[in-house]
């Protein structure tokens, strides 16, 4: 077989590479919740202990997903389906795109104490984490990315960069977005299984 | 012995090996050098013999077999600016048309014989290829249609459907019998090698036209260059006659050539001042564009190709071989010869996509700033070519479309009327382009339309249109003088008898008036004259006579009255232009977003009028966005949305620093956590 017969290496730009890869990457997505589910199921014991959210940490997550999942929608639909986000898709994600910018330091300020990493647990603490492992993890994977792909797009509103820059830019800005989207699906995931007694 | 047995056939072969290989020879001449050879050289004419150019008159030369004695003359003459006759070319990328202008009668029809969407074929419409070079031939650089005799048959156009059914009728095949012998005696118009080729200035179109409107085809070239005079006028000679037996004091002869003695050397040999690479001059005598109408700025404001500034010829990007297949030197172009011509395109050169690019030093653009989306969507030359985008789509004249290049006395816009520029979608990319309305006069034949032969619509129109010479028709076709008795209705008894010039301006608006709506009635009545004249020359008894103009079609309602309708025939044509090439700092967004992205962008809201001969006060218009086809919503919202731009980046920028503030503060503590619990154990 040569690497000419298999399109995500014959792919000549990244964009397209892109393109090929979104479907393995959304895949091995499914296949570790799937994975996951059957390992709690069969290994299932007692739940955590949680705290349990208040009224701004349910705002602030709704906002998150939902910006997450309308910036995730437009493009990946798009990406999918033309091989490239314009018209309608572009324009939607752009106003996605700033409910994610305004809803993320929010997410930060307000999650970010609840979602520290303790290396074994605190002297004296009084109420029970809010997330699990995995949840934590996405949640600042969601940060990080979420910075990276935002400050990709802000940098490139500036006459800074060339074209060349703006294609890197473009892809730093794919990866980390489609980072961000797994982060949340997993994140959704890990407080979905704490809701229902997996975690 | 046995060893020289071996090698004796070996040395043998190889000799015959070496002797074949310089065997090999062109009959045609090289230098491979990048020195320019002199050229002093024998004159040869059209039956192929040595001219004595000191004879006190002589033949003209002939390119053909003067030039053709060292240079393959049937290649050059497949080459890209001679071939469109030939059927079996590849029409291309759709180009300039040639257009049939003629302002007795309205028209302006765009033909080609590359067979372009929205041209028409002169063959088709009756016009020969000799019409064709009798109207043209002030900026045809010979061969193709002034090689193409009506018998010819061998991969030259041959005659449409259409026409071979009027070749039925009385006076065609007398017309093509005259033609092939007024041929004879005008001889060809051959490929004119140094219409291109001659170093400086030393080349007259002016006297080509002059000999090729005299019908003095063969000696045109001769004429043009300088090298003698020409007397005689072929075109004054009847078609039967015959040089043969023209007695030698007869008025009537064929031209005779004097060639100049300064350029002729001891052996008789001419010297011809040959440049291999043409220079910028002759590429512009047929390729300038010259800005007219109202609110055109004066030339000398304008600049010309910023490649041009940069020290490049033309031919640097549009280059051939021997072949003479021009490269056009736009993105996709399948070369004839299959060379790749990538890197001659401005992606190709600048971008470097293709073959790598950054020939003759070609910078590569950073385009800071700027989205890759827009490259998806935008050629170069929207941004980088043409006259800037205004309100309204300028008026533009060509110089094969208006004679450019040769002294006109004409300061009014004259027709055709060519919009630039306008852009337009070709797939997904968005091209400036040049678009004319086609005018003519036609037959509509159940749904389909076609114009009737110009010089035949003349002849049957010109008694009832009567447009004089030097007044335009749309001038001619409103021309109306108000009687004493209308003056007297609209002025009163008494101020009708005042002079023009001393009437108040509200008297001479209303004169104005009266005359505007007389002309208006003028038009409608000699149209539907006009029309009605037309039934006598119209071939498909099922047919109608039409007018088509400025993107509207006329056609007979009642015996006096005309009615407009839309059809496909009225729409315009247009095709992509690449010049001139403006600087960086000149494009369209080198002042940033805002260029394009607001809600009276010129990219997208500026008109483009459709223009005709006819007298039309309300031709059809479209804005910008509509020819290309865009969602003008769509558009709105993006330039709505670019307002609150620059306060998204603050307020970006803002949220970002908190998010990376909190990511800091956070690592910093996991990192003395770490270390701590380092410590503790």
């Amino acid at each position: 077989m040569s690497v000419a017969s298999i399109p995500i290496l014959a792919a000549m730009n990244s964009g397209e590479i892109f393109r090929q890869a979104l479907p393995y990457v959304l895949l091995g997505v499914a296949l570790i919740v799937a994975l996951d589910l059957a390992v709690s199921f069969v290994y299932r014991g007692n739940p955590s202990p949680r705290s349990k959210w208040n009224w701004w940490d349910v705002l602030v997550y709704l906002g998150t997903l939902g910006s997450v999942g309308v910036l995730g929608f437009t493009s990946l639909a798009a990406v999918v389906r033309d091989g490239v986000l314009g018209g309608w898709s572009l324009f939607v994600h752009m106003f996605g795109a700033g409910a994610f910018t305004a809803v993320l330091p929010l997410l930060a300020l307000s999650w970010a104490h609840a979602n520290r990493a303790e290396l074994r647990p605190a002297g004296g603490q009084s109420s029970p984490p809010k997330f699990c492992g995995i949840s934590k993890l996405m949640f600042w994977l969601i940060l990080a990315c979420g910075f990276v792909v935002t400050m990709t797009m802000l940098v490139s509103m500036l006459p800074i960069f060339g074209s060349d820059g703006q294609h890197t830019l473009l892809d730093i800005h794919r990866y980390s977005g489609l980072a961000v989207v797994v982060a949340a699906v997993l994140h959704l995931y890990g407080v979905a299984a704490q809701q229902v007694g997996l975690r | 012995m046995p060893r020289n047995s071996t090698i004796l056939p070996v040395l043998l072969m190889a000799v015959c090996w070496s002797s074949a290989l310089g065997a090999e020879e062109s009959r045609f001449t090289q230098t491979h050098s990048r020195s320019q050879y002199v050229h002093w050289i024998d004159l040869y004419d059209a039956n192929d013999r040595v001219i004595d150019p000191a004879a006190e008159t002589a033949a003209p030369y002939s390119p053909q077999y003067t030039c053709g004695r060292c240079h393959d003359y049937a290649a050059i003459a497949g080459g890209h600016h001679f071939n469109a006759i030939h059927k079996k070319v590849a029409p291309g990328r759709p180009g300039e048309p040639w257009i049939w202008t003629d302002q007795r009668t309205g028209t302006q029809l765009p033909l080609s014989y590359r067979g372009w969407p929205g041209t028409y074929d002169p063959g088709a419409l009756g016009i020969s290829s000799r019409d064709f070079v009798l109207k043209f031939g002030r900026h045809l650089p010979g061969g193709g249609p002034g090689e193409s005799l009506p018998d010819a048959s061998e991969g030259v156009a041959k005659q449409p459907e259409a026409s071979k059914e009027t070749k039925a009728s009385n006076d065609k095949p007398s017309k093509a019998a005259a033609e092939a012998r007024r041929w004879k005696l005008s001889g060809l118009l051959n490929v004119d090698c140094m219409i291109c080729h001659t170093n400086g200035n030393g080349y007259s179109q002016e006297a080509w036209w002059t000999q090729i409107q005299r019908e003095n085809f063969a000696w045109a070239s001769s004429a043009a260059i300088g090298l003698g005079t020409v007397e005689g006028d072929v075109s004054k000679l009847p078609d039967d006659f015959d040089p043969a037996k023209a007695a030698a004091d007869s008025p009537q002869k064929l031209p005779a050539t004097r060639y100049a003695r300064e350029r002729i050397n001891g052996e008789k040999k001419v010297f011809f001042d040959v440049v291999r690479k043409p220079d910028n001059n002759a590429c512009y005598y047929c390729h300038s564009t010259h800005l007219a109408g109202a609110h055109a700025p004066a030339a000398w404001t304008l600049d010309e190709d910023v490649h041009l500034r940069a020290g490049f010829t033309c031919a640097d990007c549009h280059s051939n071989g021997i072949d003479h297949h021009t490269v056009r030197s736009f993105e996709g172009e399948e070369h004839p010869s299959g060379e790749r011509v990538e890197t001659l395109s401005c992606r190709g050169c600048h971008l470097g996509e293709g073959q790598g690019g950054g020939r003759m030093g070609a910078p590569k653009p950073l385009h800071q700033g700027l989205p890759p989306l827009h490259f998806e969507k935008l050629a170069c030359t929207t941004c980088h070519c043409g006259p800037e985008i205004s309100k309204e789509a300028g008026l533009l004249q060509t110089s094969l479309a208006h004679g450019l290049g040769l002294p006109s006395h004409e300061t009014a816009e004259i027709p055709p009327g060519i919009a630039a520029p306008v852009m337009l979608r070709d797939g997904e990319m968005l091209y400036p382009h040049r678009m004319v309305w086609p005018a003519f006069w036609g037959q509509k034949a159940g749904e389909v339309i076609t114009p009737l032969n110009p010089d035949a619509v003349y002849e049957a129109t010109r008694k009832t249109l009567r447009v004089r010479r030097g007044t335009g028709f749309s001038a001619a076709m409103t021309e109306v003088r108000l009687t004493s008795a209308e003056k007297k209705e609209i002025l009163g008894d008494e101020r009708s008898k005042v002079k023009d010039d001393q009437l108040t301006e509200e008297e001479k608006a209303k004169v104005a008036e009266a005359v505007a709506a007389r002309g208006r009635d003028n038009w409608r009545e000699k149209l539907a004259a006009a029309l009605t004249d037309l039934k006598k020359i119209v071939t498909d008894p099922s047919a109608e006579p039409v007018f088509v103009s400025a993107g509207t079609v006329y056609r007979l309602s009642g015996e006096k009255s005309v009615e407009v309708f839309d059809h496909a025939a009225a729409r315009p044509y247009a095709w992509k232009f690449g010049h001139d090439v403006r600087p960086a700092r000149l494009a369209l967004g080198a002042n940033g977003c805002y260029d394009c992205h607001t809600l009276d962008a010129p990219l997208f809201t500026s008109t483009v009028a459709a223009m005709g001969q006819a007298p039309d006060e309300a031709p059809p218009a479209q804005a910008m966005y509509q020819l290309a086809g865009y969602d003008k919503m769509k558009l709105d919202a993006w330039a709505l949305s670019f307002l609150s731009r620059t306060a998204f980046k603050y307020f970006g920028y803002g949220a970002m620093g908190v998010v990376a503030l909190v990511l800091l503060a956070y690592l910093v503590q996991g990192v003395a956590g770490l270390a701590s619990f380092g410590r503790r154990r």
